[in-house]
Order: structure tokens, then C-alpha cells, then sequence
């Protein structure tokens, strides 16, 4: 175990797999020299030169469509998209075409393709650099949707993420790439997809929480073991797949179910969370399954406006009290 | 059409039932499977549902009223038919059907408690039952419909009663002895069903029978170190549930105990089935072990508790109390030295057991106290005579003090 | 192999493709194909003249025009039949259709029906082969109209910038659909727009196989040998609607007539005869062959199984375990 940030944390797992597999090589704005600028692939042109780690044009329709003609002919990418914000830009190439070439190609075609950056609020970054994608990505079959809330989770999803056969989302978050953590120094260490973890355990009242709502999630539980109610905290950590078994066996346990994200409520991932509990879980279910989320609204440059927009901490823990009816 | 309710034949012995109370008024809307009258039988007392949903239209034979079996004794009907019947007072006030808002969770607990939605007031918002509710009714009183009508008539407050019903139902049993004991006064009991089937039957056996007793002291001490020892795997072995298996046991050797006299002659029975007589508020009734001989003490143990506490609450089906070939009374909790029964016709006899009290006894040449209890046969003299019947109360005790040998 | 050499062989392909697309529109006409069906005859030239001059494992993206690409490649007819009439046995079990006909095994990465959406891929299937250090080059085919798409601009920036082994052949055969070049294009050659990265732009008569094959012949050698990308703009025409069943409201029988004299496979065995390098009856035996060709592939085609409904969900991810 290493102690490391998450970005220290993608980094090093990007540097672990390009040593292990020649094909694998990352390519982005600003990746060599300046190493993305928020440090994910610092000092990784050095050792691997800058054919391995490519700077790339301005032009996010063609570095993804690029990876995808890469990816099927051989090659491993990991496409670093400065902000999640940008692969609306490539929308053509990640949905119509990453995401549909193995089905639409009869099986007959692998895209082992990752496009991996960061989203979300906390530095002001306004409309156009603060959104959270997932949902878009979670609406089309044939890509998959990781969302590390960790450091030890950013490693070994990504290391899954990069030996996956499949396109794969990674979306990180701009506010966790300074979060330190311990982080297994095994350079095989991976995290399945599909597996979500219980963060922590609880009786009363489930939440499921993504990205920084995990730890948010964490100092609510701690509040409200001290009226009484016990929260479990589930981290889904892919979205795509999304494990259903462990939810749904919480939700049976504690028969209240709280979703938390800082995407859009509206039909954002909490929807299709909320309607899975509610498909396949309706009998154990005591209150509705509550959904947290960004206001309809696009998100706004000043501080206090932003936090205006996106969930609080307040609002979860009114949230889990509504659903035991406290 | 009215739907007729008949007097519904239960068991297949039963000829006629007494109607003790209907659960429903004229008029009221009664739903299939929902309690509609308590009756009594010879044996026990029932509560019949409703054959079918709709308005109790006529109620034709009233409370106390004995009916023979399959004859009309309400009509069922809508409220249509209803108000068109001129005897009939109808409650007009239709009282609209209430949504129940209860959480999916809450209902599925509900369901598998058996718990009634419309009885509990939901704390949820707008009223909206959830399962904290349903939980706090598992500790609110499940109770018979006639064990609540008793209480609201008597004024018995069931809040503090512990029911010895199905998933701790409060019966009427339970409410009857919560009850205050009231104001000494004279009460007319009618002779119902079950005090006239004793009554005919009891007066029949002493006049037909031939019955003699004899009586046997028995050294306890080994039977109680047993039951002791049981005691330690948690099982919990009564007094008559030993002698239930020594006495099963015993009529193996002697088969001419168990029998019957008929007009052809003795029958001496293959099967031996023991009755063990349970005291009931409104009488005496006799569950039966059918083929103890071949029970293990557990087994005979876990049989008699689950019918001695039907029996007490008249779950018990009237061939769970027919049939038996021999049985065993017991009046020791009540602190009876010894006494003599009278045999349970056709059998040809009985053995009533008394207290266990600790007595001087002489052993080895020196006096020592050891627990003893006083045994009484009742036999039928016409079937056995004296000699045998003795026999066989010498290996009852010799059993009974040795249980080894059951073993 | 000379140029001379691989013109009786072009020439087989370009009657296997315009007998493939005849074929197609009968069986359309008959109610035995659905969809989008976009013929390519008039353009046959192109595909099989470009195509003559890759390897196996040299790469190609096609667009929705793309049963000529996917016969040139030396992709089965059979199959491609097939999977036009959505059968378990087509390329892409009846998955894909017309327009998504791809067949790995020979470099074909796939038919598209966004316009420009193969571009950045051939781009990308570029940049493997630079980087794995291998000989293969990539050559994207596309309309005029995807050279309006930005997705165009940005992959031929890309490829100059890094030198890819790529050649981009746009296929200008005058219309977007309805519109007209001259309406939709800010040039009057597309070849032009090289100039703005770079790189070679090339204007072509693109019925006329040996121009073509001369000219990606220079394109794809500059690519092998590591010199970067070059833009070919074929001339071309197509002879059915955008798809069967266009009315055609935009051009004049007598346009298309015109261009119908000008058949490219009519040229090629014109020139074949007159230099001598093939007799008449051994292009007609190549013209009987081609129909005999087409005619069992859509015979296999027709007596293929249907894909199986209960198998809809399959390769939606790859599970592991093989699959290619």
C-alpha cells in the first residue's frame, strides 16, 4: 500500500500498464509536457516518449474517432478529454460509432478504447466545464461508465478499464484528484466492473452516492447514527454495468433508499436507479426512493450560485429522515 | 338470490351445534372468510366464516339456539336485496370503501403477519401506514372476534393479557381468566352441547359398566431424575406424558385393558390410542395420542402440548378427540392425593393419578423421603377382573419406577 | 504486378460490383431487401481501382455507398449479399445492413452512415499501423458531402500533423443527396482543400480506372513510405438515386444519360481492347463470370437462415473468450 492522490493514483496506473503492454499509449491536449493539465500523465513522455503519450490538436471529434480506428486495429488507447464536458464534442464518434461497432459489425469487432477525464463543480469552472455526462453515456448500449469516488478505486478501475475489450468512459471528478488515499501497490491490482462497494453498513436507510457524494454520504451516516439512524453507503463505482444485486440486497435490508449525484435529477442516473429499486424491489420498499440531484439548471460560474444548484449535504440529511420518516 | 348460511356439520360425529353469538348484525356487510358466528358442538366451540361476501340480510336462528345440522340459520345477500327485504333493518349509511396508503414494505409485512391494514393508523405522512406501524402491531392484542366480544361485554381490559393462541392470539379462555372474579351470585349455566355430552356420557358409563378400583402407590423418583434429565435438552416432559409412554407400553403386555365390550363381544384393540383428559372452562374434553405405543417420549411430549393447548382453545378437529382405547386424568395440580374416574366410554378403563408428594418410605430397613404418587385403575369388571387389572397396575409402577426400561 | 497487369483484374471487379448493386435494386424492387440501400454503379472505378492497389491487411472505411469498397476489398459477395438481406450468414449477422457492412478479416473497418464518421477512424487504424511500425496504410472513402463535415478538417489536420500513413478518397459524384456541389461547397475541387494542411490534393476523372489507379498509386506510396496523407478527389457520377426510390427531382434524365455514356467499365474495356492487353471474349467471359458470381451470392443469400431473435442481445459488450 502507497499512500497517493488520485490523480498520483491514475497516473501511476497509466505508467504501470503502458510498461506492461506496448499497446497501450495515451493521447490527449496537453498530455506530454504539461501532462494533462491536471497532472494525470505528468513526467509520462519521459519514460515513454512522446509517440506513447501524444499531444493531440484541439479537435475532440477526431482524437476520439482516431482511438476508435487505433483500438480496432491493435492498439490500446486511453483518450484524455480535458474536461467530460468536451465528449459532447465528440458525441458522433462515442456514441454512433465507439459505442456501436462491435454490435453493429456482428460481434466481429473490438474497441478496447478508454476515454478517461474529469467532470463535475468545485473550481468555477461554469456551463461549459462543470457538467456531469454520465447519464448521456448510460443511455446507449455498448459503452461502459466508470466513476472512481477513490484513489485505490481510480487505479484499479482504470487498470480494468484499459485491459477491457470494450469502450469504457472513465469519468473522474476534478475535486477528488487532491483526495490521498492508500492504494494497493500491486501492479495487477484491478476492481471488476459491476461490483459496487458498501461503503459503510446500515440498517435503516440506503444511499447511493457517486463521485464526491461518497464521502458526503459518510459525514451524514456519522450525523445520523446519532439519532438513531443507521445509513448504508453504496458506492456503484460502474454504472455501466451496474450491480443490481448489491443494491437491491441493501434496499431488502433497510427498505428506504436515498440516490445522490451531482448530475442533473432530471432523467439523470438516480432515475434509472431509483426505477430498478422500484421494478425489482417494490415490496420492501417503506417510503420512496428519493433522488438527489442538480436542479435543472445550467451550472453557474459564483460559488454560492453552484452550491445553489447541486446538492448539500443538508439536503441528504433531510432526505434519509424523510425516508424513516423522522 | 339470498345465499343461505346453513348450521355446517363439523366433524363426523356432529348432529347439531348451538349458535353462541353472531359476529355480524343484519345489515352488515360480511366478507367471505370473516368470522361470521361462534357456535359450540358437543365438544368445542367454533367460530364459522362467511360463506361468501355480501350483506348479512336476516339472521334466522338467534344466539343459544340449538340447530341441527344443514338447516338455514342466515341469509346472505347485496344490499339490494336488502333494503327489498321488509323484515330486514338495513343499515343505509354506505360508508365509502377507504383507500388504505400503505408502503409496499409495510403491506408486505402486513401479509405475512396476517395483520388487518384497516385496524392500524399509519404514522407516514397524510396517514400513510409504513412498516414501523405494522411492526408496533405485532406487540398490539391479536385477539379472537369472540375473545374481544367477550371483553368489550365484560369490560376486561385485553391490553395486559398474554394469549395462548396461534402467534399469542388472545382467546376467550385468556380473557375469561383475566377477568376480575366477579360478585358471588347465582348464575344459571344452560346445559349447551358439551356440558349435555358429558352429562350423557358419564351417566351412561357407570350405569352400563361394571367399574371397580383399585389403587397402587408409586415411588417417583426415578420418573422425576428423568424428567430432570430432559429437562437439561430442553425438552419438557409432563407427568401424564411418561405415563402416557408407560402405560402404552403396559397395554402392549396386556391387551385385555385394551378393549371394549360390544354385542358381538370384547373387542381387544391393535392400536392403542390414549386420551388424556384436559380440563376446560366449559367442560371436559379428551385429545387423543393416537398410537403412542409407537411414540418416542419426545414425540409423545411434543403431541400432547400441541393438542392440550388446541384443546384449550377449541382448535382441536372432533376426530382429534375421538377413538381413544384407554385414558389417563390427572387432578395432582390440584392437590388431590388420589382419586376414582369414571371410565370414557366404549374403554374399559382409566387410571386417575394424583399429587407427587414427598413421603417417608421405608428402603433398605431405614426410612427415607422419597416422592410418591397414588395411581387409581378404574376398570370395566364386566371385560377384566381383578387379578389381571392388578397385574397390570404392578407393571405400570414397576415402569413407572424403573423408566429404563422404556428406553 | 504493372498496372497493365491489374486492369483486367480491376475490370472483373468493376463488373462484380455493378452486377452486385443491378442485383441489389432488382431484389429491392422484388420486396427481398429493406433499409437504405445506396448503390454505387457509375462509381465502380473508384473502389475497385483504389482497392487494387491495397493489401489484406491494409485498411479502409467506408461510407453509406459501400458495397464497391467492400467488394474491392475481396470481401466475399456472399456475404455481403446476406447481410443486405439481413441474414444470420452476413457479415454482420444482420446486424449491420447495407449501409454497416464491415469485414475485419480484410481490413474493411466498417460502412458508415454518418457522413465523415469513418474518417477519423481510418485516421486512427493510421496511426496504429505508424506506431506498430508496420508497411499498412489506411484510406478513408467518402462523398463530397462529408467534406463539409468538420469531423473531415480535423482528420486531415491530424493526419498531417503526424504523418500518418493515410489517403483520404473523396468520391465527388456531384450531389449531397439533392443539392449540388456548387450549392454545398465552397470550392469548386475539394482536392484543393489540401492546401490548408498541408498536404497533396489531387483532382481525378474518376471514371477512368487507370487515372485513378495512377494517382493512388502515388498516394499510397508516399503513405508507405512515411511522407504523410494525401487528399484524392475522384469525379465521378452516380447512375441510380441517392437511394432506390429517390424521385430524382434534381437532376434531368438526359444528365444522367449523358453520364451513362461516359460508364467507366465501358472506358476500361475500351482501353483493354484497343492496347491489346485483353480480348472482347475474354472480357466478356469476365463480364459472365461476375453475373454467375453475384447471381449465387444472392442465391446463398436468399436461402440463409434468419438471425435468431432470441440472440438480439449478443456482442452488445465483449465478453471475452474469442471472437474474432
Amino acid at each position: 500500500m502507497s499512500t497517493k492522490t488520485y490523480a498520483v493514483a491514475i497516473r501511476d496506473t497509466l505508467a504501470e500498464e503502458m510498461r506492461r503492454d506496448p499497446a497501450v499509449f495515451v493521447m490527449g491536449e496537453d498530455v506530454a509536457e504539461q501532462g494533462g493539465i491536471f497532472g494525470c500523465t505528468r513526467d509520462l513522455y519521459r519514460e515513454f516518449s512522446k509517440d506513447r503519450v501524444r499531444n493531440t490538436p484541439i479537435s475532440e471529434a477526431a482524437l476520439v474517432g482516431a482511438g476508435i480506428g487505433a483500438a480496432s486495429t491493435g492498439m490500446r488507447p486511453v483518450v484524455e478529454l480535458m474536461y467530460m464536458d468536451f465528449t459532447y464534442v465528440a458525441m458522433d464518434q462515442i456514441l454512433n460509432q465507439a459505442a456501436k461497432i462491435r454490435y453493429m459489425f456482428g460481434g466481429r469487432a473490438r474497441v478496447p478504447l478508454v476515454i478517461r477525464g474529469q467532470q463535475g463543480i468545485g473550481r468555477g469552472n461554469a456551463g461549459q466545464h462543470s457538467q456531469s455526462v454520465e447519464a448521456f453515456f448510460m443511455h446507449i448500449p455498448g459503452i461502459k461508465v466508470a466513476m472512481p469516488s477513490t484513489p485505490a478505486d481510480a487505479a484499479g478501475l482504470l487498470r480494468t478499464a484499459i485491459r477491457d475489450d470494450n469502450p469504457v468512459l472513465f469519468i473522474e471528478h476534478k475535486a477528488l484528484y487532491a483526495v490521498k488515499g492508500e492504494v494497493p501497490d500491486d501492479p495487477e491490482y484491478t476492481v471488476p466492473f459491476g461490483s459496487a462497494r458498501v461503503v459503510r453498513e446500515g440498517r435503516d436507510a440506503t444511499v447511493i452516492a457517486t463521485h464526491l457524494y461518497v464521502d458526503k454520504a459518510l459525514r451524514v451516516a456519522n450525523t445520523l447514527m446519532k439519532e438513531g439512524i443507521s445509513v448504508e453507503v453504496i458506492d456503484p463505482r460502474t454504472l455501466i454495468p451496474f450491480d443490481e444485486q448489491t443494491i437491491l440486497k441493501s434496499v431488502a435490508k433497510t427498505h428506504r433508499a436515498v440516490v445522490i449525484h451531482e448530475a442533473h435529477k432530471n432523467a439523470g442516473p438516480g432515475a434509472e436507479i431509483a426505477a430498478t429499486i422500484m421494478e425489482k424491489a417494490f415490496d420492501e420498499l417503506d417510503a420512496p426512493v428519493l433522488r438527489l440531484g442538480a436542479k435543472a439548471c445550467t451550472l453557474p460560474f459564483n460559488l454560492g450560485l453552484e452550491n445553489a444548484v447541486v446538492p448539500q449535504e443538508s439536503e441528504l440529511l433531510d432526505a434519509v429522515r424523510r425516508v424513516c420518516y423522522r | 338470490m339470498a345465499y343461505e348460511v346453513i348450521m355446517p356439520k363439523q366433524g363426523l360425529q356432529m348432529t347439531e351445534g348451538t349458535i353462541m353469538r353472531w359476529l355480524a348484525h343484519e345489515g352488515e356487510h360480511v366478507e367471505e372468510g370473516a368470522a361470521l358466528f361462534e357456535m359450540e358442538t358437543d365438544k368445542l366451540t367454533i367460530t364459522i366464516d362467511a360463506p361468501r361476501s355480501g350483506t348479512l340480510i336476516k339472521i334466522l336462528r338467534g344466539e343459544g339456539e340449538t340447530v341441527p345440522i344443514t338447516q338455514v340459520i342466515a341469509l346472505i345477500g347485496d344490499a339490494g336485496e336488502a333494503t327489498e327485504s321488509a323484515e330486514t333493518k338495513v343499515a343505509n349509511e354506505q360508508v365509502p370503501a377507504q383507500r388504505i396508503v400503505a408502503t409496499p414494505a409495510a403491506r408486505a409485512l402486513a401479509a405475512r403477519r396476517n395483520i388487518d391494514l384497516t385496524a392500524l393508523t399509519g404514522s407516514g405522512p397524510a396517514g400513510r401506514i409504513i412498516l414501523r406501524d405494522v411492526e408496533a402491531a405485532r406487540g398490539a392484542p391479536k385477539i379472537t372476534p369472540l375473545a374481544a366480544a367477550v371483553a368489550r361485554a365484560q369490560g376486561v381490559d385485553i391490553s395486559g393479557i398474554a394469549g395462548t393462541g396461534p402467534g399469542g392470539k388472545i382467546m376467550k379462555d385468556d380473557v375469561l381468566s383475566a377477568k376480575e372474579p366477579a360478585a358471588p351470585r347465582d348464575t344459571l349455566v344452560p346445559i349447551t352441547g358439551m356440558r349435555r355430552t358429558i352429562a350423557d356420557n358419564m351417566t351412561a358409563s357407570l350405569r352400563e359398566m361394571a367399574q371397580a378400583s383399585i389403587r397402587m402407590k408409586v415411588d417417583m423418583t426415578a420418573l422425576t431424575a428423568l424428567r430432570e434429565e430432559f429437562r437439561a435438552r430442553d425438552i419438557r416432559l409432563s407427568v401424564n406424558d411418561v405415563f402416557v409412554r408407560v402405560v402404552s407400553h403396559a397395554l402392549r403386555e396386556h391387551p385385555a385393558m385394551n378393549a371394549s365390550l360390544t354385542p358381538e363381544g370384547i373387542i381387544q384393540k391393535r392400536a392403542v390410542h390414549i386420551g388424556i383428559a384436559v380440563a376446560l372452562e366449559q367442560g371436559l374434553i379428551v385429545p387423543v395420542i393416537r398410537s403412542a405405543d409407537t411414540l418416542t417420549l419426545p414425540e409423545i411430549a411434543a403431541q400432547s402440548s400441541d393438542l392440550i393447548a388446541r384443546a384449550r382453545r377449541g382448535g382441536l378437529s372432533p376426530d382429534e378427540y375421538r377413538g381413544g382405547t384407554f385414558t389417563i386424568t390427572n387432578l395432582g395440580m390440584f392437590d388431590v392425593d388420589d382419586f376414582v374416574a369414571i371410565i370414557n366410554p366404549p374403554e374399559c378403563a382409566i387410571l386417575a393419578l394424583g399429587k407427587i408428594e414427598r413421603t417417608p418410605v421405608v428402603r433398605d430397613d431405614a426410612i427415607v423421603i422419597r416422592p410418591v404418587m397414588t395411581m387409581t385403575l378404574t376398570y370395566d369388571h364386566r371385560i377384566v377382573d381383578g387379578a389381571p387389572a392388578a397385574r397390570f397396575l404392578q407393571r405400570i409402577k414397576e415402569l413407572a419406577q424403573n423408566p429404563g426400561l422404556l428406553l | 504486378m504493372s498496372m497493365d497487369e491489374r486492369l483486367v483484374d480491376i475490370y472483373r471487379m468493376m463488373n462484380i460490383i455493378r452486377k452486385f448493386e443491378e442485383h441489389a435494386y432488382e431484389l429491392f424492387g422484388r420486396n427481398l431487401l429493406r433499409g437504405s440501400v445506396h448503390l454505387y454503379a457509375g462509381q465502380e472505378a473508384v473502389a475497385a481501382s483504389v482497392c487494387a492497389l491495397l493489401d489484406d491487411d491494409d485498411y479502409i472505411t467506408s461510407n453509406h455507398r459501400g458495397h464497391g469498397h467492400c467488394l474491392a476489398k475481396g470481401s466475399d459477395p456472399r456475404y455481403a449479399m446476406a447481410e443486405l438481406m439481413g441474414k444470420e450468414t452476413g457479415f454482420c449477422k444482420g446486424r449491420g445492413g447495407s449501409m454497416h457492412i464491415a469485414d475485419f478479416g480484410k481490413g474493411n473497418l466498417g460502412a458508415n452512415a454518418i457522413v465523415g464518421g469513418g474518417i477519423p477512424i481510418a485516421t486512427g487504424a493510421a496511426l496504429s499501423a505508424k506506431m506498430r511500425g508496420t508497411r499498412q496504410v489506411s484510406v478513408a472513402f467518402f462523398g463530397d458531402g462529408a467534406s463539409n463535415q468538420g469531423i473531415f478538417h480535423e482528420s486531415l489536420n491530424l493526419a498531417a500533423v503526424w504523418k500518418l500513413p493515410a489517403v483520404y478518397v473523396c468520391e465527388n459524384n456531384g450531389f449531397g443527396i439533392s443539392v449540388p456541389v456548387r450549392e454545398s461547397t465552397s470550392v469548386p475541387d475539394i482536392a484543393v482543400r489540401a492546401a490548408a494542411y498541408g498536404i497533396p490534393g489531387e483532382v481525378v476523372d474518376g471514371n477512368d480506372a487507370t487515372a485513378v489507379y495512377a494517382a493512388a498509386r502515388r498516394a499510397i506510396e508516399r503513405a508507405r513510405a512515411g511522407e504523410g496523407p494525401t487528399l484524392l478527389e475522384c469525379k465521378t457520377y452516380r447512375w441510380f438515386g441517392h437511394w432506390t426510390g429517390d424521385p430524382q427531382v434534381y437532376r434531368t434524365r438526359e444528365e444522367v444519360e449523358a453520364w451513362k455514356e461516359k460508364c467507366p467499365i465501358k472506358r476500361l474495356r475500351a482501353e483493354l481492347l484497343a492496347r491489346g492487353l485483353a480480348s472482347a471474349e475474354a472480357l466478356d467471359e469476365l463480364e459472365a463470370r461476375a453475373e454467375q458470381t453475384v447471381a449465387e451470392a444472392v442465391e446463398f443469400a436468399i436461402s440463409s437462415p434468419e438471425p435468431d431473435p432470441a440472440r438480439v442481445m449478443d456482442d452488445v459488450f465483449y465478453e471475452g473468450g474469442a471472437s474474432l
